[in-house]
């Protein structure tokens, strides 16, 4: 069977794999954006001892290869789950494990942005009578948002790259299913050309989204 | 079934784990010699006025960028040999993760080259330089000396990236604390330890390379 | 006796070892003007960002309205207020800063009604309409819509304006309004402060314009040191002949400005 025919044949399998690696991905932005957001806060306004946790945890995060957080992940849970007799699906531990690390990269983005506004928008908001909780969301997060989303767009592409790594855990996504296509028809130059193209037209289009978006709610800011 | 944490057991796999951890500082110091090849390249493609080659480099980091190492591993160690390109297990990762590192370097060495103000390359010119002897004896310099933090940087996240060598059975550190994991079951302490690893090495040389840096900066 | 609006008793501030200003003591009564001025790092930025409780301070009372703000005695000790009550009594100070300091991501009319719908929570119609006056006051009804990144410093700083005076405070605080604006637009931000002033609203500026100072103020309070060294009426303060460290502070911005327009009036 030549490379398109077998491609052809093999379309749900690859779906399959397709949609392992986008609802993984999905999960793992949503879970990091949420936690990246409280922890950055936390980071940039938090005193000082309440950081030290958040602190530790994202530099420790940034010091281990990722790999390495997915099979820890991966082996810690599934160990622990095992000892009270359950089994892990390999799927929760990947994008657990890809949350864990892109977790990591967002705090540091958000804690970034929010200190780089001007603290007379802090002093402004207090002026006018505002609570920080009203000058947080109203005055900050909408300036921070603009300003980390180039740096956020760059970590949706690190998650979307990394839920590969899953594929070493067994969680049959584009790269697993991709290597189960060979090892029935061969073609492992045609077969990994074609999956780095899947990839790479995911991200692109990721990347266009991303810049429509930053021009649309940049408005006031990139002036 | 009780599990004690105890750390004796894996103390005997100490050496080897330290193998793995040289072994893939080896590979990244490689990887990162040729992908500033690429990259030096490449940036100078990207700020040229010449249409081909500038979108050539912007198509490569585009796509370099964009797909996971794993799988250009994989393609280079499993792919390749269908084309008739037969590399060693070492090789073809070196091979592929040059590559990689090649589209992030052209960017930093793009940004680099671009923050030396054209004033300067016009005065080479003037004083009757050539092209190649501006780009030789005055932008590079100074491009180097700009750049160093983030090749600082890119060689830590090289040196990160060889976890994925794993992969294709390259006894570097990732591969032995699976090997390791296997044969003894002491989960817990095989990845705090290994992660340990991991973090100090990249610390230290954080660390030393920033006292490089500022051995180098200009005063 | 007519009560003072704001009272400020024996204030001392200190940045960790440093002291920034001690003993002072200020009355501001209803509709009063009142501009404070000495030289850079004399205190008073400091002391106009206590007085909005922007920055704590470390001894001393200040009473607006008769009510004490932003500390109480609890038994013998004095304690901060919760950042909640601090920010209601934020409610009756306005500010005006040196860097403006709008919201960039939101356009002059949601700069004005931010807080007349977050904090005094009017209704978004009332609000509008509240905010329109004041744009309009300000001369910027054409940029309404505009974001702030689109305006001059001059116009940026009337919007900052018409969003304090909006929360329609017991007392406006200018901390050097002009001193960031090119030459060219000083002008017009002087002119809406002026207005305001005739209109009878109780204001302390900080300033460096002193003719602006001499004109509008009804009292003058020079800041040496960390000290009040002496309070006055424009008069009293620009024609001084008794305090060298005022007459050297006034020379360099020109002496003779504030006296010749003295003798000018006098004729």
């Amino acid at each position: 069977m030549n490379f398109w025919a077998s491609i052809v044949a093999s379309q749900t399998t690859l779906l399959t794999g397709l949609w392992n690696t986008i609802s993984s991905s999905l999960l793992a932005i949503a879970i990091s954006t949420v936690v990246g957001i409280l922890f950055g806060i936390i980071l940039a306004y938090g005193n000082r001892i309440v950081k030290i946790p958040f602190r530790i945890y994202v530099d420790v995060i940034r010091g281990i290869p990722g790999l390495v957080i997915v099979f820890s992940v991966y082996y810690f849970i599934d160990f622990w789950l095992r000892s009270i007799g359950f089994a892990l699906p390999p799927f929760a531990a990947g994008f657990i494990a890809l949350s864990v690390n892109a977790g990591a990269h967002v705090t540091e983005n958000v804690r970034g942005a929010l200190q780089s506004i001007p603290k007379g928008q802090i002093d402004a908001g207090k002026a006018i009578g505002m609570r920080f909780g009203q000058i947080l969301w109203y005055i900050l997060i909408p300036q921070a948002v603009v300003r980390m989303l180039p740096p956020w767009l760059n970590t949706i592409t690190e998650i979307v790259k990394g839920s590969s790594l899953l594929a070493l855990i067994g969680v049959a996504e584009l790269l697993l299913t991709t290597q189960q296509l060979i090892a029935k028809y061969n073609n492992a130059l045609f077969y990994y050309a074609y999956v780095g193209v899947i990839y790479l037209i995911i991200n692109v289009a990721i990347e266009s989204v991303g810049k429509y978006a930053e021009k649309k709610i940049g408005r006031g800011i990139n002036a | 079934m009780a599990y004690f944490i105890n750390f004796g057991l894996i103390w005997k796999y100490i050496p080897e784990f330290l193998q793995g951890l040289g072994l893939g500082l080896v590979l990244a110091a490689i990887s990162l010699f040729f992908g500033m090849i690429v990259g030096i390249l490449l940036a100078f493609c990207a700020i040229s006025k010449n249409k081909f080659a500038h979108r050539f480099a912007s198509g490569y980091v585009t796509v370099l960028r964009n797909i996971p190492l794993l799988v250009l591993t994989f393609f280079c160690y499993f792919g390749l040999p269908d084309a008739g390109i037969m590399l060693s297990k070492n090789a073809s990762f070196v091979f592929a993760l040059s590559l990689y590192a090649g589209a992030y370097l052209t960017e930093v060495f793009r940004a680099g080259l671009k923050s030396i103000s054209p004033g300067i390359v016009e005065a080479g010119a003037a004083i009757g330089l050539r092209k190649y002897q501006v780009m030789l004896s005055i932008q590079l310099p100074i491009m180097f000396r700009n750049v160093l933090p983030s090749l600082s940087n890119n060689f830590i996240s090289l040196f990160k990236d060889t976890s994925l060598a794993s992969s294709i059975t390259i006894v570097e550190l990732t591969y032995l604390a699976r090997k390791v994991n296997t044969i003894t079951f002491r989960v817990i302490e095989v990845w705090l330890i290994v992660g340990l690893m991991y973090m100090v090495t990249c610390y230290l040389i954080a660390f030393l390379l920033r006292l490089i840096e500022r051995r180098l900066q200009i005063k | 006796m007519s009560q003072n609006l704001l009272e400020i008793r024996s204030l001392e501030k200190w940045f960790g070892k440093l002291q920034v200003f001690s003993d002072v003591d200020l009355d501001i009564r209803q509709g009063e003007v009142v501009s404070i001025i000495g030289s850079s790092g004399s205190g008073k930025t400091t002391l106009l960002r206590c007085i909005n409780l922007l920055e704590p301070f470390q001894k001393g009372t200040i009473r607006l309205n008769g009510e004490e703000i932003g500390y109480k005695e609890v038994g013998a000790r004095r304690v901060r207020l919760p950042e909640s009550l601090i920010a209601r009594q934020r409610i009756h100070t306005g500010m005006v800063f040196q860097q403006f300091n709008l919201f960039p991501h939101m356009t002059v009319l949601k700069n004005v009604t931010l807080g007349l719908t977050k904090v005094q929570k009017l209704s978004a119609a009332d609000a509008r309409a509240q905010a329109e006056k004041w744009i309009n006051r300000v001369g910027l009804a054409d940029k309404i819509n505009a974001y702030p990144s689109q305006l001059s410093g001059g116009q940026q700083q009337r919007v900052a304006i018409a969003r304090a005076i909006a929360m329609n405070p017991l007392v406006m605080l200018f901390d050097e309004a002009t001193s960031a604006l090119d030459p060219e637009l000083v002008g017009e931000v002087l002119q809406v402060i002026k207005e305001l002033a005739q209109d009878g609203n109780t204001m302390i500026l900080v300033t460096h314009e002193m003719r602006f100072a001499y004109e509008i103020s009804d009292k003058v309070i020079f800041m040496d040191k960390g000290k009040v060294a002496k309070v006055g009426t424009p008069k009293e303060i620009f024609e001084d002949r008794d305090l060298p460290r005022l007459q050297e502070f006034l020379s360099t911005f020109n002496v003779d400005l504030g006296g010749r327009r003295a003798e000018d009036r006098d004729h």
